[in-house]
């Protein structure tokens, strides 16, 4: 065990003192700035829309009724007629029939409520941009309303806080943006997750062809077991990869919070960025922001699991494939083998996306070579039973450390063997030498 | 024979239908340098690789100073293979402290005795260099710090100075003879036989897997000791070939190689037929076995030189 720490401090030493690593690990959050940037700024020159809003002029009307012209709608108000039920259904019959038509339901007045919901019924799906407009004024309305009416001061107000949920219905299918989000987040998980295994697999298979090539592993494995030697490297890798992303995960929240007062500041100046055609809606970038933190990020308590799991029965495989040649041309032939399984869960995720919890994702997502990309997309995406989690794990476990023993057993041979290119068939024959 | 430092006891390995070392017994004696010889594919490297627990027999067992060989015996070998290499792109004492730790030294120690070393073989201005800077040369000296720094009891070197320029040669050489001088049993693996018998005490010859001989170099040429006389002359060299019980074996105009057919009893009969001839002699004196020859007549030639080594 002592040997495995030498082996694993050099290694982890050698990797994050690299250029390629620091550059790596600098770059990616001024990336995800880039993206946020362009976000914002795709949010803030967004066309203009231009709705007709339905609101009754019933008893809700005290409330309702303060609510003015918007950027992306004009108000509509519709006289109170006969019974209350009918007059929704008929309304909610012409707003589907008109495009440009979008009715604003909202039952009561809501005076002593903390949770107040409301409806925005249209015929197509309507825009973030369109509902959040509407829902910042009706929520201005509510305040507004209980303050006249209550005659308590603003201060007061703010203690007694309510949620505005404005619902969106349409004929068409809907998203709500926390199902964006999940799907955001779970697809992100996995997504990284398979580039840090193909990536930093592919180091470590690197590293391997290296000491071959450099003629040091016979030097090293008269001192330590070439078991021992693999587990370092393996170790140090994954550690690295680790360093990498919470380094990451830090840069980006540094990113964020530098970020934040820019896209704050263009919201109070509208006047700043005036184009013929559009208009200005910082307050839809600020919301974006508001979205990432509001997401559900408990997959992230999964990510070091699978992607461990994944990386060491990759890893080792790479490691041995690796071992049984001597340059990193001839590797080719046997990491084809390798990287399919590990890319092919990326063409499975649109039925998964659709089914996560049907019989394709459940049983794809047991399977140890695909798991590591799968169950993270899932767990983001939804609920998925703890047993079902528990299982998965069980059986990545034993399996990474089936392919451990197995690569440890070629990977002792092959660094010994200099020479032409083994088949297959010699590959096999290693694991009964001793 | 001397007390013996690292005993092979009845040791075999296969691979796969292939028998790199068939029952093989040697003892190596203490603060000897103990000469591994053979062709290419003899078993000499897989012998090796089982000292140093790369590998393990098959059957057979390994004693190290009267102990069953184990890991804890890493800390006191020392090995320089045929295969060897440092990492490019690490610092000349950090290579060394890595690898003399990887023996089981404590980091302190490996540093100090890398130091030590350095300045020894007058490196120390190359200590935080990295190991592509360094000449070829140079490289060699730094495989060979990592190789004894730990002060190990058994050292293996397999060709240890091949593409060594003859500078490096002549001074790894004086550090070999100055570490068996502390004590230190040296196992020597290589198929140039006039290094073998400028440095080696003993020598074990293997040929396909199998031992053919092991005994102390001196005793060993006496063993192989024939009836061979170089002779020099003047004269006519058909006057060589008449003189009776003579074979000749290499003839110039000056100088011949003769061996005596019969006994030991008969070379002063043979001085008194070659006196009686009509030539002169100028010289007459024993041939002492070259090592190549002893090495050629047990293997038998060349026909299994070739040989591909596997492992």
């Amino acid at each position: 065990m002592d040997k495995i720490g030498i082996i694993f401090k050099r290694e982890y030493l050698n990797m994050v003192r690299k250029k390629s690593f620091l550059l790596a690990t600098f770059l990616v959050p001024l990336g995800f700035a880039a993206l946020i940037g362009i976000q914002v700024a795709s949010a803030v020159f967004v066309e203009k829309e231009n709705y007709d809003l339905l609101i009754v002029e019933d008893e809700t009307y005290a409330v309702t009724g303060r609510i003015n012209k918007g950027d992306n709608f004009k108000v509509v108000p519709i006289k109170a007629e006969g019974d209350f039920v009918t007059q929704r259904d008929s309304l909610l019959e012409r707003v589907k029939k008109n495009e440009n038509e979008v009715y604003l339901y909202y039952p009561e007045t809501y005076l002593e409520k903390e949770n107040i919901t409301a409806t925005l019924h249209s015929s197509k799906k309507l825009s973030q941009q369109v509902r959040r407009e509407v829902e910042r004024k009706l929520e201005r309305a509510i305040k507004d309303y209980k303050t006249e009416l209550v005659g308590i001061s603003k201060e007061q107000l703010d203690k007694t806080d309510f949620e505005l949920d404005l619902q969106t219905k349409s004929g068409e299918k809907e998203n709500s943006t926390s199902e964006i989000m999940a799907l955001a987040v779970g697809a992100g998980t996995a997504i990284i997750i398979y580039m840090l295994i193909a990536i930093y697999g592919g180091i470590l298979m690197q590293g391997v062809i290296e000491e071959k090539a450099n003629r040091i592993v016979e030097v090293i494995v008269s001192s330590v077991r070439p078991f021992q030697l693999l587990m370092g490297k393996t170790l140090a890798l994954a550690s690295v990869a680790i360093t990498q992303l919470i380094l990451w995960g830090l840069l980006s929240m540094v990113v964020y919070f530098i970020m934040l007062p820019f896209v704050a500041n263009a919201g109070i100046d509208p006047a700043a960025i005036q184009q013929p055609g559009m208009e200005m809606s910082a307050s839809e970038a600020e919301n974006i922001l508001i979205d990432l933190q509001g997401a559900n990020w408990n997959v992230l308590w999964f990510f070091p699991i699978y992607f461990l799991g994944g990386f060491f029965l990759y890893g080792s495989l790479m490691a041995a494939a690796g071992s049984a040649v001597d340059n990193i041309q001839d590797a080719q032939q046997f990491t084809i083998p390798i990287t399919l399984p590990l890319m092919l869960p990326l063409f499975f995720y649109p039925n998964i996306i659709q089914n996560p919890n049907g019989m394709f994702a459940s049983i794809t997502s047991h399977i140890p070579f695909f798991s590591p990309m799968i169950m993270p997309m899932r767990i983001g995406l939804g609920s998925v039973p703890w047993w079902e989690i528990v299982l998965s794990i069980i059986i990545l476990v034993l399996s990474f450390l089936g392919c451990v023993w197995i690569s440890a057993k070629i990977y002792r041979t092959g660094i010994l063997m200099y020479g032409k290119k083994p088949s297959f068939k010699e590959i096999f024959k290693w694991l009964r030498y001793n | 024979m001397n007390e013996t430092f690292l005993r092979i006891d009845n040791v075999s390995k296969a691979y796969d239908d292939y028998l790199a070392v068939n029952q093989v017994s040697l003892n190596i004696p203490k603060g000897k340098i103990y000469g591994l010889l053979g062709p290419n594919g003899a078993g000499k490297t897989s012998t090796i690789r089982m000292i140093t627990r790369i590998t393990v027999p098959d059957s057979g067992t390994i004693y190290f100073n009267g102990e069953e060989l184990a890991e804890k015996h890493s800390r006191d070998t020392g090995y320089m293979p045929e295969e060897r290499g440092l990492y490019k792109k690490m610092k000349v004492l950090e290579q060394i402290t890595y690898l003399l730790s990887l023996k089981g030294l404590p980091t302190s120690e490996a540093k100090a005795a890398g130091e030590e070393w350095l300045e020894r073989l007058g490196l120390t201005d190359w200590s935080s260099n990295k190991v592509t800077d360094l000449s070829k040369g140079m490289q060699q000296k730094v495989q060979f710090i990592s190789t004894i720094a730990h002060k190990p009891r058994l050292l293996i070197l397999d060709e240890p100075f091949s593409g060594l320029d003859p500078v490096n040669t002549k001074l790894i050489e004086k550090e070999i003879f100055r570490l068996k001088d502390e004590g230190t049993t040296i196992i020597f693996s290589t198929h140039r036989m006039e290094q073998v018998e400028e440095l080696c005490d003993y020598i074990a010859l293997m040929s396909q897997g199998k031992l053919m001989l092991e005994n102390e170099i001196t005793q060993v040429r006496k063993d192989f000791q024939k009836q061979v006389y170089h002779i020099s002359f003047h004269g006519d060299k058909q006057h060589l070939m008449a003189v009776p019980g003579l074979q000749v074996l290499e003839v110039t105009d000056k100088q011949a190689k003769v061996e005596l057919s019969g006994g030991e009893g008969d070379r002063n009969d043979l001085l008194r037929r070659l006196a009686d001839s009509p030539l002169e002699i100028l010289s007459f004196a024993l041939h002492l076995p070259r090592l190549n020859e002893i090495f050629i007549e047990l293997v038998g030639g060349n026909k299994n030189l070739n040989r591909k080594e596997t492992v």
